[in-house]
């Protein structure tokens, strides 16, 4: 009977709390957070990875300017610590639950995946990261996710 | 003792009264002048044509002629002849052919491809291109129907509507048929199409009620579009505007189809090539959108997105027509007899031979183009979705007979159950006794009963239902004996809405980008091809790509876009990791089904 009075007791509570932090959010930025760290170690030890290359066995530097030339190497040196910089900036926003964070985000992956398929079809699949994106896809296009954000925003507009 | 009311009181007491937009130049008139000042022309399958009645020569009474057809041969009108190289020149150098009614005062609103998106402008550009291909009215035909229609009106003037009335079971539909000069709407209007003549309709329903007529429904006509939307119910103040007994209309400029509102009506044509493509967009939408992504909403797809979109201006700021406006109307009785209607079964204009037809005028209210029977002449009620709708006085008595008939029924279904359970009683006392006897007397017992009580669980199910029903049924006849009724609109899925004021004051630059984006992204796409050829898919991709955020962000939907697009990616993706990968999701599914399997059932066991 006790057992039963605290289950009702929470979920009585449960209605009359805010909605929950959505848990998407969480894994959709730990999943970023890994990316972005992946790209550092990646700028760091010179291996230039546009896309976010962290499962590909590393290149060096010189290796990969042999193949693209200097200027396209640079190019993609610059537009990975662009990117890393937009996704931590995104993630901490989603964290926070911005709206523009939302849209940063989804962007972040769409040009992600897009550069994965091109990737596929030019036959240097990359099918860990593909699925790890798919999975930020779905889970931030959740209704829950929305919800949450768009509360978020009503509350920080009539405050 | 009261005078019967005529036909023409009738037509006379309800006509409607029409509003049109400033710019417009062709008002409903009579055919007499129009035919006198047209020639008859025959079309053969070989695409020749041959003059049969010269311009001048022809009467309403020649139409009826009989003249010796061959298999494939169509009829024509033909209100501006062949023109002449002088005439060509003079109207050339009047100025401009198409977009002629901005010089008579009309301005365009927000273009039509600003109002809708990308894949709507690609199709609606394809569209535009197949014009090249298709027959289509010349340009400078407007220009000089606008001069033989102007010359027709100064001798003769008057706004004149073909009236008939029909009486079908129970209703009594008054039908209102108005004749123009031209269809201007392409080359006036920025619209779709141009043809000479055009026969626009409006109904009015009425039905008797112990001896009073009352008008219960209106439809106006338009484009080709049929059923229960577009009827308006008497009594709807909302969706239905009037002038006293008169509902008044508001005239497309141009096309003349009619309007409830005023405004600016954003109309989206089908392309039959996408007819069985649009269902299976809305299937995949619907499943992303309540499967995956948890949402109640499924309005994000619209099932415009592959339409051609054109723009119906229906502003009422122009000339009116009829009850307590300047001009008067002039009515003319006509039915099934009158032989000009009945025969003559050809095209009232030019025939341009295009194969969709936009561009070929019209035939008369009795036929559509192909000689088969106008829907709306010999089916009024079914045309407005009328077929199923009984009077208000008639739909109680439909009621009382059904609620009499299903009283009835029930009267027998209750004898059967008693009869039937009688018997049920009478097996089982046999059934008990024969028990344990195992013989075949007990297994035919045995099938006795089985059968029996089947039928019975029948019977007793439906008493049940017909109780509701009967219930549902006294309701709706005390409702509509109240005089509460269903609610005016309850019969329309669709509304169709004039565009806001706010839609419509949109940002130049939009409109701009609007109008050039397509044709740009054409040629950039062959500059790809010319100057890219190794790299032209993904090329074109990402400039496809660019120009979709680009218009997102002049939209203002950078977010919605920027979801649609990596959603789309991620199916794509997902769809090459199952490619990739089949047999080991396979195998990982069922493996995890087996552990979910093992989990369940042990916490069960424990438990």
């Amino acid at each position: 009977m006790k057992k039963k009075k605290i289950r009702e007791r929470k979920y009585l509570n449960s209605l009359l709390k805010k909605p929950a932090f959505p848990l998407a959010i969480l894994i959709v930025s730990a999943i970023t957070v890994i990316n972005i760290i992946l790209i550092f170690d990646n700028i760091r030890e010179f291996s230039l990875a546009l896309d976010f290359n962290y499962l590909k066995p590393f290149e060096s530097i010189e290796h990969i300017w042999k193949i693209k030339g200097e200027r396209i190497a640079l190019i993609e040196l610059f537009a990975s610590i662009l990117l890393a910089i937009v996704g931590i900036a995104a993630t901490i926003g989603l964290l926070k639950l911005k709206k523009w964070a939302w849209t940063v985000m989804m962007f972040l992956i769409g040009v992600g995946l897009f550069i994965n398929i091109a990737d596929f079809f030019r036959g240097e699949p990359r099918y860990p990261l593909m699925l790890a994106r798919i999975i930020q896809a779905i889970l931030l296009d959740q209704e829950p996710v929305k919800k949450a954000l768009i509360q978020k925003d009503y509350e920080e507009k009539n405050n | 003792m009261k005078k019967k009311i005529t036909d023409l009181e009738l037509l006379r007491k309800y006509e409607p009264v029409l509003r049109f937009t400033k710019g417009e130049i062709y008002f409903p008139t009579d055919i007499e002048s129009y035919v006198k000042n047209c020639s008859l022309w025959v079309s053969h399958p070989n695409h020749t044509e041959e003059k049969i009645v010269p311009e001048g020569k022809l009467t309403i009474d020649k139409l009826t002629n009989k003249y010796d057809l061959k298999e494939g041969d169509v009829l024509f009108l033909r209100f501006v002849d062949l023109p002449s190289l002088k005439k060509v020149t003079e109207k050339l150098k009047e100025g401009r052919l198409e977009g002629r009614a901005k010089k008579r005062g009309w301005k365009p609103g927000r273009s039509r491809l600003a109002r809708v998106g990308y894949v709507s402008r690609i199709i609606d550009a394809l569209f535009s291109l197949t014009l090249l291909a298709r027959g289509k009215v010349p340009g400078i035909v407007a220009a000089i129907a606008e001069e033989n229609s102007a010359k027709i009106n100064k001798l003769n003037d008057k706004n004149v509507y073909y009236g008939r009335v029909i009486r079908d079971n129970g209703w009594i539909c008054l039908q209102y048929w108005y004749f123009y000069h031209y269809d201007d709407w392409r080359t006036s209007f920025e619209g779709v199409n141009d043809h000479e003549a055009d026969w626009e309709m409006i109904t009015v329903y009425l039905y008797e009620d112990r001896k009073i007529i009352k008008p219960r429904w209106v439809v106006f006509s338009c484009h080709d579009f049929i059923g229960d939307n577009l009827r308006r119910r008497w009594d709807d103040t909302l969706e239905l505007e009037k002038i006293g007994n008169h509902p008044v209309a508001y005239v497309g400029a141009g096309s003349h189809a009619s309007y409830y509102r005023p405004g600016e009506y954003l109309i989206e044509s089908e392309v039959p090539f996408f007819y069985r493509i649009t269902p299976m967009i809305r299937k995949i939408n619907l499943f992303w959108q309540t499967k995956i992504r948890r949402s109640i909403e499924t309005s994000n797809f619209s099932d415009q997105t592959l339409r051609i979109p054109f723009v119906e201006y229906a502003r009422g700021d122009g000339i009116s027509i009829g009850e307590k406006q300047k001009r008067k109307w002039y009515p003319v009785l006509i039915s099934e007899r009158t032989a000009w209607l009945k025969d003559y079964k050809g095209l009232w204009g030019l025939y341009t031979r295009d194969p969709i037809g936009g561009e070929n005028a019209p035939a008369g209210p009795m036929y559509n183009r192909d000689e088969t029977p106008r829907f709306s002449w010999y089916d009024p009620l079914g045309f407005a979705g009328l077929d199923k709708v009984a009077t208000p006085n008639q739909e109680i008595y439909f009621l009382k007979k059904e609620k009499l008939a299903l009283k009835k029924r029930q009267k027998t279904l209750e004898k059967e159950v008693q009869s039937t359970t009688q018997k049920l009683y009478q097996l089982g006392s046999k059934r008990r006794a024969f028990s344990g006897s195992g013989g075949k007397e007990q297994k035919n017992t045995d099938e006795q009963i089985k059968i029996l009580a089947n039928q019975n669980r029948l019977y007793r199910q439906e008493i049940s239902q017909n109780r509701m029903f009967l219930e549902k049924i006294t309701d709706r006849i005390n409702t509509l004996k109240s005089g509460k009724g269903d609610l005016p609109q309850d019969h329309i899925q669709t509304l169709q809405k004039p565009t806001g004021i706010e839609e419509i004051h949109f940002a130049r630059l939009t409109e701009l980008w609007s109008a050039a984006s397509i044709g740009f992204l054409l040629v950039l796409f062959m500059l790809i091809l010319l100057f890219m050829p190794d790299f032209v898919l993904l090329s074109a991709t990402i400039l496809f790509v660019a120009f979709v955020i680009a218009e997102s962000i002049f939209r203002g939907r950078f977010a919605e876009t920027a979801r649609t697009i990596t959603v789309t990616l991620a199916i794509v993706a997902a769809l090459i990791l199952i490619w990739q990968f089949f047999w080991t999701i396979i195998i990982v599914g069922l493996l995890a089904g087996g552990v979910y399997l093992i989990l369940t059932n042990v916490r069960e066991a424990l438990v």
